[in-house]
């Protein structure tokens, strides 16, 4: 079974993301902020984090570069936000992130593109 | 040989004797070249003189040699007065040059003044007007008054007394003319040129006064002019940056910060088309690697040819209209943003409940939260709303008399049935004047402070609501809060309401920005929801009635917010004053009268 980190400050977008992807056969972690983000990937080395870049503390583009740079390069990371500009996406891929998720989604569209970005093989 | 037969001709008359021999004929024409070329030497002394004053003590001396005279006057007109008036002055005694206009040691009638030729008084100390001028005169047989005229205008005149009881001969007279000719044009060079020194300078002051910066090139682009502000733009002094090209001493970059090529810039391609080109740019300031954001305006000065033979560029700072662009970008990011969390919570949902099959009491979960997040979303709009009607001035108040006590109580009312039991404590005095206020925008205001402190402080925490007459913000709390930064408005003396509280404070850094719209003290944020936009909401509505918002607070300690309201003069009068007035014997007012 695959572990997902799901990491967001918002509760309600926590548990649509969980609800989304149940039934799906993924083990899915919660983390609301970066700190504690950083110390469940580390110990738990989720398949795939799916990270919110407003996020308290440091946020989701630092969190994203330590993930890659310091705990598994080859770890995929989506980023979440509600900030859909161009500067965020190039900064995400900057960062290294493998896949940019603007809000409002589609939870089918999210659980296909989770799916699609595990099946790839890593590089 | 012309010039020597001219001058024979003019000197002619004032050696007519007859019987004059061949040798004394010699002797006379020897004297006339010499005179001649005394005089020629005079006018080009006196020519050479630019400044006023100094060609008129020349003149004075060369007159004076040359004609061997006991008195010199210049007579001249001034910018402000036509009729001359005396301007220098040789006697025996030495020369003057004479400032003021009163108490002029001489003086001659305005009609010899006037005069277009020459005019000889003999005796001039019994000529009645002259009679006034005493000692001067005196001394004098007669006075010989030349007109000073030069193209066309008459400047004024040349007086020269002589002592001796003989005439003026004819050469002294063609003399003087000669010599007033050069006078009075030296006269009027000299006064062109302080004219243009005067238009130079005013141009200049004017051009020193235009708070932008401001650079002329010529048409190689080097710099021919800068006014102050741009010698401060570049913060180098003028003399070092004239003559250097411009674009060396602007250091212009593309608002990326990365240079372009020279050819795009302004100031090349205004002299190349002939037009006026505007650009806005990044320029870098010394080696510190900071810049500027600036917009440039060049026009081209065309000569006769229709060439661009110089061009104007103005550099206007745009740095305060680009942070206002920055927040406004900042502001409908931060917006959006907002929005778009509970619109995916909405959406999500929504399509979730439409495509999968599920219990009902999932159903339910759903449903309610989809719910609080649509009321959150209308919420989030209605705040917005507020905010944007309030900055563009659109934001009506419905003033009435409000009683703080009542406010209070309302606000205490609405608020103790929080999740997390405040405690109150409340102390409003009861005498306390009615302001002028909306009354559910003040509301409002209150509401969101109470708020703030029970979220941000621990359960079953203490609120302090205070109200009083006058400041209630400690001396210096004026630093804290954003209106600091325009200089401090001084609180309006009226009434005061401070929210206190003992919950987690805020530190320094996050108080200089608490007012900002969507701006959350960060670990807070989860637990106390909401967007940001109450606090900034709460400071325009107080500032909308004439108050003003403060905070004191430290980590840990908990935070005050408040604000101050002016009072109403006639609610002052009438609650405060009315007793009193009544009270006073009427005869008191006729004790004073």
């Amino acid at each position: 079974m695959k572990t997902i980190l799901v990491v967001d400050d918002e509760p309600t977008i926590r548990m649509l993301v969980a609800a989304s992807l149940d039934g799906n056969g993924y083990l899915i972690l919660e983390a609301a902020d970066g700190a504690k983000a950083l110390d469940l990937a580390r110990r738990e080395q989720p398949d795939l984090v799916l990270l919110d870049i407003a996020i308290p503390g440091v946020d989701g583009f630092e969190v994203c570069r330590r993930l890659k740079a310091e705990i598994a390069p080859h770890m995929p990371v989506l980023l979440l936000t509600g900030f859909d500009q161009q500067s965020y996406r190039e900064r995400a891929s900057q960062v290294g992130a493998d896949g940019f998720v603007a809000k409002p989604f589609s939870p089918a569209a999210l659980v296909a593109l989770i799916d699609r970005t595990l099946a790839a093989p890593a590089v | 040989m012309t010039t020597n037969t001219r001058v024979q001709e003019r000197t002619r008359p004032t050696n007519s004797s007859p019987g004059v021999t061949g040798q004394l004929d010699e002797l006379q024409l020897l004297r006339a070249a010499a005179q001649s070329c005394a005089l020629m030497r005079a006018g080009m002394t006196v020519l050479s003189e630019l400044d006023e004053e100094a060609l008129l003590t020349t003149a004075l001396d060369a007159v004076w040699s040359l004609l061997r005279a006991d008195l010199v006057a210049f007579f001249l007109t001034t910018d402000q007065e036509e009729q001359p008036r005396l301007r220098a002055l040789r006697t025996p005694e030495g020369s003057q040059i004479i400032q003021g206009r009163d108490d002029a040691p001489l003086s001659l009638p305005p009609k010899v003044l006037a005069s277009r030729v020459p005019v000889e008084i003999s005796r001039p100390w019994q000529t009645s007007p002259l009679s006034r001028n005493g000692d001067i005169l005196r001394s004098v047989q007669s006075v010989l008054v030349a007109p000073l005229d030069v193209r066309g205008s008459h400047l004024g005149a040349l007086a020269v007394g002589k002592r001796g009881p003989e005439p003026f001969r004819r050469d002294h007279v063609g003399m003087l003319s000669t010599l007033t000719q050069q006078v009075a044009l030296a006269v009027d060079n000299a006064r062109r040129i302080d004219q243009a020194r005067l238009q130079e300078r005013r141009t200049r002051d004017l051009l020193d006064s235009v708070a932008d910066a401001l650079f002329v090139v010529d048409d190689g682009l080097r710099i021919v002019y800068l006014n102050q502000a741009a010698a401060a733009l570049v913060r180098q002094p003028v003399d070092r940056v004239l003559g250097q090209p411009v674009l060396e001493v602007l250091h212009l970059l593309d608002e990326a910060g990365s240079s372009t090529s020279p050819e795009a810039r302004a100031f090349p391609r205004a002299i190349k088309e002939g037009r006026v080109v505007t650009e806005t740019a990044a320029l870098a300031l010394g080696e510190s690697g900071s810049s500027l954001p600036v917009a440039l305006s060049v026009a081209p000065v065309k000569a006769p040819d229709g060439q661009a033979a110089y061009a104007v560029g103005i550099i206007h700072d745009i740095s305060r209209e680009k942070k206002i662009e920055r927040m406004k970008t900042e502001f409908v990011s931060m917006a959006s943003h907002e929005i778009r969390t509970p619109l995916a919570a909405l959406q999500g949902f929504t399509e979730l409940l439409l495509s999968r099959d599920v219990s009902p009491s999932v159903q339910r979960d759903w449903l309610s939260l989809m719910n609080e997040e649509s009321t959150r979303l209308a919420t989030l709009i209605e705040e917005l709303l507020d905010l944007t009607r309030i900055e563009s001035g659109r934001m009506r108040l419905r003033r009435e008399p409000v009683s703080i006590a009542d406010l209070v109580s309302r606000v205490v009312a609405l608020m103790e049935r929080h999740e997390k039991r405040p405690r109150f404590e409340i102390c409003v005095p009861e005498d306390l004047p009615q302001v002028m206020a909306d009354p559910g925008k003040l509301t409002q205001v209150l509401a969101n402070l109470v708020s703030n402190a029970i979220n941000y402080s621990p359960p079953r925490s203490r609120v302090r609501i205070r109200a009083q007459r006058g400041c209630l913000a400690k001396p210096g709390t004026e630093h804290l809060g954003p209106l600091a930064e325009d200089g401090g408005i001084a609180c309006p003396a009226g009434i005061s309401v401070a929210v206190r509280d003992r919950g987690l404070g805020v530190s320094p850094e996050d108080l200089r920005r608490i007012f900002e719209p969507f701006y959350r003290v960060h670990p807070a944020k989860a637990e106390a929801g909401g967007a940001g936009l109450g606090l900034a909401i709460a400071k325009a509505v107080v500032e909308r009635h004439g108050g003003r918002m403060w905070v004191e607070s430290s980590p840990g300690r908990g935070s005050t917010f408040g604000f101050c309201l002016p009072l109403d003069e006639r609610s002052v009068r009438r609650q405060d004053g009315d007793g009193r007035f009544e009270s006073r014997p009427t005869t008191d007012e006729g004790a004073v009268l």
